[in-house]
């Protein structure tokens, strides 16, 4: 990310050049082909989404018997039958167990993080090493022994059990993308409050976090993101209604023959809001966040 | 990486010399204190489980029961004939795996390519595009699970039109379930790919561009020589964290067929997840989770040396 901020300047220099050199460059056949690729690009994106929000308003008849594109009025009905059952307990789980999730992640990353690339001490190299390794690691090939941790832990079927394991997601990413950016932070501003009497905490918590605000709004976004969509441990983890979170609670919702569709889209557009808004809100930092901390260069 | 990891700082506070601190480093107890948290839970919530997953591999164990040793005899049971659950899965996970990322390159690629070029509110498209990797995928499995329903739009626009007489019941038939698979996992994971692409677009130098269409290049040709071959090393790591994450990833499969029909759409992982978990058999299940450890083992080493050396 420090890399993409210096280079910011310089890239926005580039991008107009490119532009004039892309007009003068391109064909005729190239610019049709182009405006049709975005237009089925946009179609091939937009389409799953309209569909949901459109069926969502619908009424069971116009899902089911007449087939409508258009819903005649904005039917609410689905929504307020999702609020009157379990999915308001599912949402405060998710809620609950991304922001806790979100809380440790950062807490214990940028500690982490600071004393990996300032402070000398053996072990730093294998620990990021080990960082990168981790984060790579799929979870399907975690659940199995994990599930039998949390068992032996007397935590099988609670929220405490996901705020505990859904670190394991989060915490090396967060870990690896903090270190990058506070490798770029000027040494010589830490130097000067070591000199002036600031312990090492003093100079991570005044210095170095203040200086990071962009890495750890990505970094928060991201633990929460990961943590609210997280599926295969809640499925594993947790069994019973109260303890779903609302990324398994969706899958409970289909009846055992008939499909609630107008409900479950309802459910499915609701679930899909905070990640979706965080990410509009940030969308900048994060693709950038996500560039540096999965392919740099 | 190794020296430019830390740089340590010129004033090093109370700076003097004892045993510990010339093995351990002149701030170890800091040191140390601060990554505990992290490595704490690395180690207890990664590492460990891995290494329990190893052994439990070699028992038999249903949950809640204590487990008895029987060697290889789980991963007999695996490699038992050429036509055993495991081998079909194996099949399925390169058909699904491989058919997803050969169509996330070429779709994000072309996205890239489209969203470089000069156009109005282009940060807005950008964004439109990239909408899919932020939701959920169990969200996105739904709504795809909608869209191919008899109800939904594809089944509408066939009976409008009346292209076919009868409904098209897409996960009810296993040469028609893979690829609607395919195509929902492809929707959801090509974002990360065009970003990438882009990303890696702003830093192939301009100058290349210009000097090859003064040799008469078309846009073809400077596509084929310049872009390519400067994307080479994004696009690697891109395939290969996509690679590990779309074979390992069973969220998707479960939501919309459910490893159906008749097992033609069931992964290694699915297959681990129904034999530990709705199936108790958690030696089984992990037998088959390690089945897929070597794959991921080379991805990871290769991949953590790219990252470590980039960085």
């Amino acid at each position: 990310m420090a890399v993409a901020a210096q280079a910011a300047p310089r890239a926005r220099g580039r991008s107009k050049r490119s532009t004039r050199a892309g007009r003068r460059a391109i064909g005729r056949g190239w610019v049709i082909a182009t405006w049709v690729a975005l237009a089925v690009f946009v179609l091939w994106t937009v389409i799953p989404f309209i569909w949901m929000i459109l069926a969502s308003v619908k009424t069971n008849r116009e899902i089911y018997d007449d087939f409508t594109l258009l819903p005649k009025t904005l039917y609410f009905g689905h929504y307020v039958s999702l609020l009157g059952g379990k999915f308001g307990i599912w949402m405060r789980n998710s809620a609950e167990v991304s922001i806790a999730a979100t809380a440790l992640s950062i807490t214990l990353g940028a500690c982490g993080a600071y004393a990996i690339t300032r402070l000398r001490f053996a072990g730093r190299r294998v620990i990021a090493l080990g960082l990168v390794f981790t984060y790579l690691v799929p979870q399907s090939l975690l659940f199995i022994p994990l599930f039998q941790v949390v068992a032996g832990l007397g935590l099988s079927d609670t929220v405490g059990a996901l705020i505990l394991v859904y670190p394991t997601i989060t915490l090396p990413f967060c870990t690896w993308l903090l270190m990058s950016y506070f490798k770029s932070i000027p040494l010589e501003l830490e130097e000067a409050a070591l000199i002036d009497g600031c312990n090492r905490l003093g100079v991570l918590v005044r210095i170095v976090l203040p200086l990071s605000t962009p890495a750890l709004v990505v970094v928060c976004l991201f633990s929460f993101t990961q943590a609210w969509n997280e599926f295969l441990y809640a499925l594993v983890i947790t069994n019973s209604l109260a303890t779903r979170t609302v990324t398994v609670g969706l899958t409970q919702m289909l009846g055992e023959d008939v499909f609630y569709w107008g409900q479950m889209m309802a459910g499915a557009l609701i679930t899909a809001l905070p990640p979706v808004l965080m990410y509009t809100l940030a969308q900048r930092l994060v693709i950038k966040g996500l560039i540096v901390g999965g392919v740099k260069g | 990486m190794a020296d430019t990891l830390a740089r340590p700082l010129k004033a090093t506070p109370g700076a003097r010399s004892s045993t510990p601190r010339r093995v351990l480093g002149p701030e170890w107890q800091l040191g140390w204190l601060l990554v505990a948290p992290v490595v704490i839970i690395v180690s207890a919530l990664l590492i460990y489980p891995f290494f329990d997953a190893i052994l439990l591999s070699f028992q038999e164990r249903f949950i809640g029961k204590t487990g008895t040793w029987v060697g290889l005899a789980n991963y007999a049971d695996l490699f038992s004939s050429t036509s055993s659950p495991w081998v079909k899965a194996l099949i399925t996970t390169l058909v699904v795996t491989g058919g997803a990322i050969a169509s996330k390159f070429v779709i994000g690629m072309a996205m890239a390519c489209v969203l470089n070029q000069d156009l109005p509110a282009r940060n807005v498209l950008r964004g439109i595009m990239f909408l899919p990797w932020a939701v959920p995928a169990v969200v996105a499995a739904y709504v795809w699970r909608f869209m191919f329903d008899t109800t939904g739009p594809i089944n509408g626009a066939i009976a409008n039109f009346g292209l076919r007489d009868d409904y098209i019941y897409f996960f009810n038939d296993a040469r028609l379930a893979v690829p609607a698979l395919i195509v929902v996992i492809v929707w959801a994971g090509t974002p990360f790919w065009t970003m990438n692409f882009l990303a890696g677009m702003q830093a192939i130098s301009q100058e290349l561009y210009e000097a090859a269409e003064i040799d008469g290049a078309n846009t073809w040709r400077r596509f084929l020589h310049i872009t390519l071959p400067g994307l080479q090393p994004v696009i690697l790591v891109t395939a290969l964290l996509s690679t590990i994450w779309t074979s390992a990833n069973l969220t998707p499969i479960f939501v919309l067929t459910n490893g159906g029909p008749n097992y033609a759409t069931t992964t290694l992982p699915l297959l681990s997840y129904f034999t530990a978990i709705p199936g108790h058999q958690l030696g089984a299940g992990a037998a088959i989770a390690m089945t897929m450890v070597p794959f991921y083992l080379v991805l990871v080493l290769f991949l953590t040396r790219r990252m470590l050396r980039q960085e």
